[in-house]
């Protein structure tokens, strides 16, 4: 159920705060089988129901005032457990609220759990949480995408109205894409990372996810702000689009890009002709088309993965048997205790990306593989502010493939790290990109094409892609 | 092409402060080093005239103020064993 339809009905009082949140703990007690959820938090969610509820009884209301909304596990929620999928993080107790935890509190949108996701967000299925994998609602069979896998699924389940996540290299927009959502990963800076677990610290941004752009509007609208907590938090201001969303009909005047040659070999058949497919959708709708050339996206895999996991490395430096939580049993000094706690803490994916991150920043190879790749990410970032002289937007499929099974990719890092190739030269750019809906295959899974927009031009990508999904209506199809 | 042998993957290991059990090797191994030849393609790319400076616009610089730290209580409250306000570990030198 869309978000306007809630606020209509919680504002005529047709049904209340409380009412809305407790039918949907108990969807997601029936849908218990997705595993979309590592915490539920019911006393919570119910708390701030009747908060919000009291608010809406004074009209003091925003667009999210009573609509719950899950939250990715990555992020902290105070009075609840934040375990980033992790078994090192399985009994950490949030100290404090996420800067954009407070938003969703200062809108009094009720937060119904932790979702489900990679651990420490490394992964493409989620099939590396710790507390097991999580389903597609559109197959179960396979998987829903990750890192924000837990996110995604519940979200296109119907199971909770919207929810956040955190996107590296296209961990929010790779699970929209499979889920069948809309996923929005802001421009570097746009949402604070303070009080989110980090993975890689250039690269981390928090998402909203929701069934519709214009509910990932709202949701983005109320999340976003300066913080002076997250030293990379920017100022500059929003400009607002969701209130306007409605009225926009036509994409006359708007430029969209697209490059026919990073379409990489092993690209699906039928995500390439949803493409082109969708290309003309926009030209009908008033859009002029122009062919761009993005020469060194390709590179961004190769340039991500030695990024990622140098910033990794050490950020996960921290855990260590001494401030967070978990303790190896039996160690017979420090140096020991470490170690012991790391490798027992930490799951396979957790320990290679530590490795990797290692090598690259050890004496020797810095400068071959970290300052190389930071060179490399300069010329993918000057790729794309060519193209944003001459176009508003440029558009790509979000992900090679629909949802693969689950299984298939998880004894190859490499082909699972390939999964992101449209996603991660993005996060590399620092640029803010949209994954919607944009059709499903024969046999009736969901795909995704990414908007990719200039610099904090979040509102263009939610434009562009709100015209056509008004045209296309793809989101009036629900799960099986 | 840069390949990693046994030794130095024992040698990431222990920086790493991460054990590797003997039958785990073989197939770490062979992992790192698809990864790292996959990396290594970054190579062939010139890039002698660019500086390694990702993002053109920057976050503001903030004024060096003290503000208030968290509550050594908050700090403590998730550690696995403390004393006081203190973090608690074994011994650093070996048994007496």
């Amino acid at each position: 159920m869309v978000f306007s339809k809630l606020r209509k009905d919680l504002d005529e009082k047709k049904i209340s705060s409380m009412e809305l949140t407790k039918d949907f703990l108990q969807k997601i007690e029936h849908q218990k089988n997705l595993n979309a959820f590592i915490s539920v938090c019911p006393d919570l969610a119910l708390e701030m129901a009747t908060e919000a509820d009291a608010k809406i009884a004074k009209k003091e209301i925003t667009p999210l005032t009573g609509i719950p909304i899950a939250v990715k596990d990555m992020i902290l929620v105070k009075g609840t457990r934040t375990t980033a999928a992790s078994q090192f993080l399985k009994n950490f107790q949030s100290p404090y609220d996420a800067f954009v935890t407070k938003r969703l509190r200062q809108n009094h949108a009720p937060i119904l759990g932790k979702t489900n996701c990679d651990e420490f967000a490394m992964g493409s299925s989620n099939e590396n949480s710790s507390f097991g994998p999580v389903k597609n609602p559109w197959d179960t069979s396979r998987v829903p995408g990750g890192s924000s896998g837990g996110s995604a699924s519940c979200v296109a389940a119907g199971i909770a109205p919207g929810a956040l996540g955190t996107d590296t290299g296209g961990s929010v927009r790779q699970p929209a894409a499979f889920c069948g959502i809309v996923g929005l990963k802001p421009t570097y800076g746009r949402l604070s990372r303070s009080g989110v677990i980090a993975f890689a610290s250039s690269l981390d941004q928090v998402g909203p996810m929701c069934k519709t752009v214009e509910d990932t509007a709202f949701l983005f609208e109320a999340l976003a702000g300066h913080d002076p907590q997250d030293s990379t938090s920017l100022t500059a201001p929003l400009t607002p689009i969701a209130e306007q969303l409605k009225t926009l009909t036509s994409l006359k005047g708007k430029k969209i890009g697209f490059a026919p040659k990073f379409l990489p070999e092993g690209v699906d058949g039928e995500v390439k002709q949803n493409f082109f497919d969708s290309l003309k959708r926009f030209e009908k709708l008033g859009a002029e088309l122009v062919e761009v050339e993005l020469p060194h996206a390709e590179h961004g895999i190769a340039c991500y993965y030695v990024i990622a996991p140098a910033e990794a490395s050490a950020n996960l430096e921290r855990y260590d048997g001494i401030h967070y939580t978990s303790r190896a049993e039996t160690a017979a000094n420090l140096e020991e205790l470490i170690s012991n706690s790391r490798t027992q803490g930490f799951g396979s994916e957790v320990q290679r990306r530590i490795l990797i991150g290692t090598f690259v920043l050890s004496s020797g190879y810095f400068d071959a593989y970290y300052l190389k790749a930071q060179k490399v990410r300069a010329l993918i970032e000057k790729d794309f502010s060519d193209n944003f002289k001459k176009v508003d937007a440029i558009l790509t499929p979000t992900t090679p493939t629909p949802a693969f099974k689950l299984g298939d990719k998880n004894q190859s890092p490499l082909d699972m790290y390939l999964a992101d190739v449209f996603t991660v030269p993005v996060s590399i750019a620092g640029l803010p990109a949209l994954s919607f809906l944009s059709g499903f295959t024969q046999t009736g899974l969901p795909l995704g094409l990414q908007l990719i927009g200039n610099r904090l031009q979040e509102s263009t990508l939610l434009n562009l892609a709100h015209v056509f999904e008004q045209d296309a209506r793809f989101f009036e199809r629900t799960c099986p | 092409m840069k390949k990693i042998n046994e030794t130095e993957l024992l040698n990431l290991s222990k920086l790493s402060r991460l054990h590797l059990g003997k039958e785990e090797i073989p197939k770490r191994l062979q992992e790192v080093n698809s990864i790292l030849t996959y990396i290594d393609t970054l190579q062939n790319i010139s890039t002698q005239t660019l500086a390694p400076t990702p993002f053109t616009e920057q976050a503001p610089v903030q004024k060096d103020e003290v503000q208030p730290s968290m509550d050594p209580e908050l700090s403590l409250s998730n550690a696995p064993s403390r004393q006081g306000h203190f973090f608690k570990v074994p011994r650093m030198l070996g048994g007496e």
